[in-house]
């Protein structure tokens, strides 16, 4: 396995297990609790500030040209073709919010003010999440 | 319009260097061995650079290593 899969596939994973626990808590806490619970706010503040830590460590590297010993012409076509994933993977999302989000609240004709900071997260989550996809999707297709 | 196809004999050159490994050749191109089982296996097209340096590394021409199939 080439060391961009390996760290994909790490990325991969703490992002989906780090996706999983904050789903969980809004889940049981509800969305619109960011209001008044500050313990939540800052759970899942310290969540997603740890899950861009992690892929700044693990991804972020080799995509910005950094540790070319360990990346070749292969894994950085494969990295950029991996962006076209995180384009759709990113639209994809902003789809499902706009819709939810008019759909639930168009009667109140406006949106609660959590709302933007919930989909800012959800953006830079699945823009993570995506680009691992997207770069395993790559080692797929080209060996 | 039929797909294009590029073949290569990198495998075969391979055993005719002494049986050189797909981590030497990587080496001496500068590249990762998973690129050398990828380009063997048809499955990634190197650039024309990458090409070059391979047929560099057995000492023979390009068209020796790759083969344009139209």
């Amino acid at each position: 396995m080439a060391p961009l899969q390996k760290r994909a596939w790490l990325g991969l994973g703490i992002g989906v297990v780090t996706s999983a626990a904050i789903l969980v808590v809004l889940i049981i806490k509800g969305a619109t609790s960011f209001y008044d619970d500050n313990a939540m706010r800052w759970l899942i503040t310290g969540l997603v500030v740890g899950m861009l830590v992690a892929w700044a460590v693990i991804l972020a590297p080799s995509i910005s040209g950094r540790g070319k010993a360990l990346y070749d012409e292969r894994d950085k076509a494969i990295i950029r073709r991996a962006q076209q994933v995180q384009l759709w993977g990113v639209i994809g999302l902003m789809v499902v919010w706009t819709i939810a989000l008019t759909e639930v609240y168009w009667d109140q004709g406006q949106i609660p003010i959590v709302f933007p900071y919930l989909i800012f997260w959800s953006v830079m989550m699945v823009n993570m999440l995506s680009q691992s996809i997207g770069i395993l999707i790559g080692y797929r297709g080209m060996g | 319009m039929p797909k294009a196809e590029i073949n290569n004999r990198i495998r075969r050159l391979r055993f005719d260097h002494d049986e050189m490994t797909q981590q030497e050749l990587a080496n001496r191109v500068g590249c990762t061995r998973q690129t050398i089982i990828a380009v063997e296996a048809g499955k990634y097209v190197p650039s024309l650079s990458l090409a070059f340096q391979i047929a560099k590394a057995f000492g023979v021409n390009i068209e020796e290593v790759f083969q344009y199939e139209g």
